[in-house]
Order: structure tokens, then C-alpha cells, then sequence
């Protein structure tokens, strides 16, 4: 019998445990109602909250009023503070990111690059490193319509290979919320690079010879980094390529020498270029971690 | 056995009440969004404004575009948008028209086969005029450190709509067009110049320099049918609307726009 007695205790105390646990949410509403603070959580950290309220300054009054109205249940997840580190440590990390391009610029000739960049990174914002692309022309519709339409036949350069030093600055750096579900990093880049480009002309004449130039090219770039994992980002890049090309001699005769044919264009033919283009590249990072050197 | 009895008869009335406390135990992050206390600068909000536009890549003229903005945004993340652009600088040639201009003929000299070149210049067209509708869907909205001391809300959105083009030329039909031959009167070339429907789709970025001004970035791609140089494509020696071809006209944009009302919401 005491066995018996000793049970049902335990039972009730059991129910007991689980009917005080149901009960904390009410507890928690009764609070609300009787004029609870329920704009925002205690904030143990400095500002590396998430609030972003307090990030443009001028806050006004009624921004500060609780959306929510006066009496509603308290979410669980007001009590927690959200203190994010920096998703994406880059400083003394080596990033190798393949890519593909395409100018953007010419409507006679278009190009596709495919290539890539290797960075080393001094610090979280400043890289040094080189590129290398290899390009494959596409002539337009409009460059063939030229001889139908006009009885021209236009003078060109195809692009041949670029290579170059490059620094890289990091300006911004920014996290957006994706549906307000999910927040992805990103970063603003510039690069700012000197090197050389290799351009050879498409002779108007079909059989004549052709010649190649080397050419000192600088560029300007801007672009955006998405940081998807330790090791992995995704950026879209415009990248302007400045240089001083030497296209084929208008006055080439049937047979000249092509020594005598690159002399006359440099003499005669020369033109400052400048190609825009657009780059989406993969980086990958080693190491292919990082750790944080602050707790928070 | 009394004792088994009264296990078995704790154990089936307790288990309900476990259960339900398992389901409350869940992670209090359950529901939360990612982030909290974000201002909605977008929410029912109308949003206008002027800027410039510039287009990329065009045959013969570019055009530099006054571009007037009016949306609605329905929710933080949709809105309707009417942009018109107004070409304010119908006479800017391309360097490729430029190339072409210096190497054809002037009229004061005989020409066998390329026409005169005030002559192809009469019947290259540029864009006169456009006025679009778009629905922009912005899924990415945060804000960004720019040198670790300024700090901007930004949002990225695509956008999608049609609309309509008005295309226009300096002489659409010149004299020299005119075809006596046995394919005539077909002209042996004209300028495609009307007003036409258009696809329009992008992507662009709001820049917010407070709660009720913004900067606006868009890059769009206006589709539609064209014939730029007004002279045959086809090989059939006249120009007709069978020398009409898909085009893709780039156009990038930069607004300041401003958003009403004036304060805006700041989400849980």
C-alpha cells in the first residue's frame, strides 16, 4: 500500500513539474500587460548587436513605438541577443579564383575570357596578387553586316592573352538578410593593376599576314563578393582595360612586307582602347579555415 | 506487483504531459527573423524621383537619358515602378558611327556601291523616348561599412516588365533610298523609326541616405526588334520589316529618389 501511495506522489509530482513549465509563457504575457519592457532585450554586448536602429543616428520617436500591439504574447526569441562576428576572415589567406568574362563594349567584336586571379591577403581589406585570362573572339552581326550594308570592311584586333600585377582594396563590407531568413555577407571590391595585353589585327584582306602587339595595359575594377563558406565566395567584377593598340595600316597594299606593314601602323594606326568587361569568378581560400582571435 | 501497477499507471499519465513539455522545449530562435528591429524602408511606401541614364553598346548613337521614377511598394520586398527616359541627346554618335562616317564617301564624290555617308547617317536611328513598367522583387536588403566609418542601408533587387520604345532618325527616307528597280517601290533603305513594344528586365540597388532618400542604380536590358542602320540585313537589296532583328539596348541609370511617407517602419 505504501508502494501504492509512493507512486501516485510520484505522479502528481510529475504533473506538477509539467503543468509549472506551461506555465511560463502566460506568466511572461501577464507581465506585458501589466506595462512590461518589451522593445528590446537586454543588450549585453556593446553595439555589435544586430539593432539596426541605432545605425543612422537620428532615430525619431515614433520609430521607437513596438510594432507589435500592447498585450501580445512575448516571442521567446526577444530575450536572446544576436552578436555576429565578421562571417569572413581574409588576412594572410591565399585566394585563387578561376573566372569567365566577356567585354561588353564593342559591337563589331565580342571576347570571352577565361582565366584567373591569385590573391594574398595583408590585411582583412588590402591583397596583392596576379591575373591571367586567355580570350576567344566572337565577331558580331553588326561586323558582318558592315560589308553588306556599307561595302567597308572593318579594321580589328582580336585579344590574345593578359596578364598582370593587381592590388585589391576591400571599401565596404556588408551582410544583407535574404527574406529576412537568412543573412549573407558581402564586400565591396577595387582593384587597380598594370600588365600587359597581346592583341594581334584580323587582316581586311582574306589571306594577308598578320602581326601581334604587346601591349602595357592598366585597369581599373569594381565589384561584389558573396561569402558562402570559409573557403568559398562568389563575385561579379566590371573590370576597364586602358592601353594604346596599333590596328592594321589603312593604305596596306596586296604583298607588303609585314615588317614594313607593322612599322606603317605604329607609324600611322595607333589607338588608345578601352575595354569593359564583366567577370564572374569562384574564390577559393587557403587555408580553408580561420579563427577568430576576439570571443565575440 | 502492486508495485509494477503503480510504475505502469505513473508512466501512461505522465507521458502526454512530456510529450507536450518536449513540443514547448523548442530552440526559442524557432520563428525569429534573422534580423530584428529592421527598419522597413521600403513597406508601403511610394518611392519617386529624376536621374540619368546612359546607354551601353549601341550601334550608332548613345543616348543620355533623363529618367523620371514612380513605384509602389507594396510589401519590404515587392514593388510597381514606372520609369520613363527621354533621350537628351539625340545627335551623340557611337565611335563606330564615327568610324564608318569618316570612311564612306561625302556626297561630292562618286560612289559606286557605298552610299553617301549623309545618306547612311539619315537612316541610322537612336532612341527617342521610352516608358516602362517593371516589378522589382528585392530579395537582399541590409546595410554596409563603407571605410569602417560610414554606414549606408542598401537593397538589391531584379526587376521585370515591358514597355514602350519610340525610335527616331534624322531623315528617314532620303532620295537616295528610293528603288526604281524591279524590286521597287520597296526603298532600298529606310529608317526603322516607330514606336514599338519592348521587353524590359535588370537588376538595381537602392543606396539610402536616410530613411526617405536614396541612391538608385539600375542596369537593364530593353528587348526589342530593330533595324539600327535602316539598310537591308537580309541580302533581298530592300529594307523592309524582314530586316528586323531581336536586339538587347543596355541601359544603366542613376536616380535620387525620394520615398513617402517620410518615416519609415522598423519591423520586430
Amino acid at each position: 500500500m505504501k508502494r501504492l501511495a509512493l507512486g501516485l506522489i510520484v505522479i502528481l509530482a510529475n504533473l506538477g513539474v509539467a503543468k509549472v513549465s506551461l506555465a511560463q509563457e502566460p506568466e511572461a504575457a501577464a507581465s506585458d500587460k501589466a506595462g512590461g519592457d518589451k522593445t528590446a532585450p537586454v543588450d549585453t554586448g556593446p553595439s555589435l548587436d544586430l539593432d539596426l536602429t541605432d545605425v543612422t543616428g537620428s532615430e525619431t520617436p515614433e520609430a521607437k513605438k513596438p510594432t507589435e500591439a500592447a498585450g501580445a504574447p512575448r516571442k521567446a526569441w526577444e530575450d536572446i541577443v544576436v552578436v555576429p562576428r565578421k562571417a569572413f576572415l581574409k588576412k594572410s589567406r591565399v585566394e585563387l579564383a578561376p573566372f569567365a568574362g566577356i567585354t561588353l563594349n564593342d559591337p563589331l567584336i565580342r571576347h570571352y575570357s577565361f582565366g584567373g586571379d591569385l590573391n594574398y591577403y595583408i590585411t582583412d581589406v588590402l591583397s596583392i596578387g596576379a591575373e591571367g585570362q586567355y580570350f576567344i573572339k566572337e565577331l558580331s552581326e553588326r561586323e558582318s553586316l558592315v560589308g553588306l550594308q556599307y561595302y567597308l570592311v572593318p579594321t580589328l584586333n582580336k585579344l590574345k592573352y593578359h596578364y598582370a600585377l593587381a592590388f585589391g582594396y576591400v571599401p565596404g563590407y556588408g551582410k544583407f538578410g535574404l527574406f529576412n531568413k537568412w543573412i549573407v555577407h558581402w564586400d565591396l571590391t577595387f582593384a587597380l593593376g598594370l600588365g600587359m595585353i597581346r592583341t594581334e589585327i584580323i587582316p581586311r584582306a582574306f589571306g594577308d599576314k598578320s602581326f601581334t602587339n604587346d601591349d602595357i595595359v592598366g585597369h581599373v575594377g569594381m565589384g561584389v563578393r558573396l561569402f558562402v563558406l570559409d573557403w568559398l565566395t562568389l563575385s561579379v567584377t566590371f573590370r576597364d582595360y586602358m592601353y594604346k593598340d596599333v590596328f592594321e595600316y589603312k593604305n596596306r597594299n596586296a604583298g607588303d612586307d609585314i615588317a614594313k606593314v607593322k612599322t606603317d601602323s605604329q607609324n600611322s594606326q595607333s589607338q588608345f582602347v578601352q575595354n569593359i568587361m564583366m567577370f564572374f569568378s569562384i574564390g577559393l581560400y587557403v587555408p580553408p579555415s580561420f579563427s577568430y582571435r576576439t570571443p565575440r | 506487483m502492486r508495485k509494477v501497477i503503480a510504475l505502469l499507471l505513473g508512466g501512461i499519465v505522465c507521458l502526454p504531459a512530456m510529450a507536450q513539455a518536449e513540443k514547448e522545449r523548442k530552440s526559442p530562435l524557432t520563428d525569429a527573423p534573422v534580423i530584428r528591429k529592421r527598419l522597413e524602408l521600403r513597406d508601403k511606401r511610394f518611392e519617386f524621383g529624376v536621374g540619368a541614364g546612359v546607354s551601353i553598346g549601341q550601334d550608332f548613337y548613345n543616348a543620355l537619358m533623363i529618367m523620371p521614377k514612380l513605384s509602389y511598394h507594396f510589401t519590404d520586398w515587392i514593388s510597381l515602378a514606372g520609369v520613363g527616359g527621354f533621350n537628351a541627346t539625340p545627335s551623340w554618335k557611337s565611335s563606330f558611327n564615327s568610324d564608318v562616317n569618316g570612311a564612306l564617301p561625302p556626297p561630292d564624290v562618286t560612289s559606286i556601291k557605298s552610299p553617301h555617308a549623309p545618306d547612311a547617317q539619315a537612316t541610322m536611328n537612336h532612341i527617342g523616348w521610352a516608358l516602362l513598367g517593371q516589378i522589382e522583387f528585392i530579395p537582399l536588403s541590409g546595410k554596409i561599412a563603407l571605410l569602417s566609418s560610414l554606414f549606408s542601408y542598401f537593397d538589391f533587387y531584379v526587376l521585370a516588365g515591358g514597355g514602350v520604345v519610340n525610335l527616331a532618325a534624322k531623315d528617314p527616307t532620303p532620295g537616295a533610298c528610293a528603288n526604281t528597280g524591279p524590286t521597287g517601290p520597296t526603298p532600298l533603305c529606310q529608317a526603322f523609326t516607330t514606336t514599338e513594344l519592348t521587353g524590359n528586365a535588370g537588376v538595381g540597388a537602392h543606396a539610402f541616405l536616410s530613411h526617405y532618400a536614396a541612391l538608385n542604380l539600375e542596369f537593364r536590358d530593353l528587348i526589342y526588334k530593330n533595324n539600327a542602320s535602316g539598310r537591308d540585313v537580309n541580302g533581298d537589296t530592300v529594307t523592309d520589316t524582314a530586316d528586323l532583328k531581336w536586339t538587347n539596348n543596355w541601359i544603366f541609370s542613376l536616380n535620387v529618389q525620394f520615398f513617402l511617407p517620410f518615416k519609415a517602419k522598423i519591423s520586430r
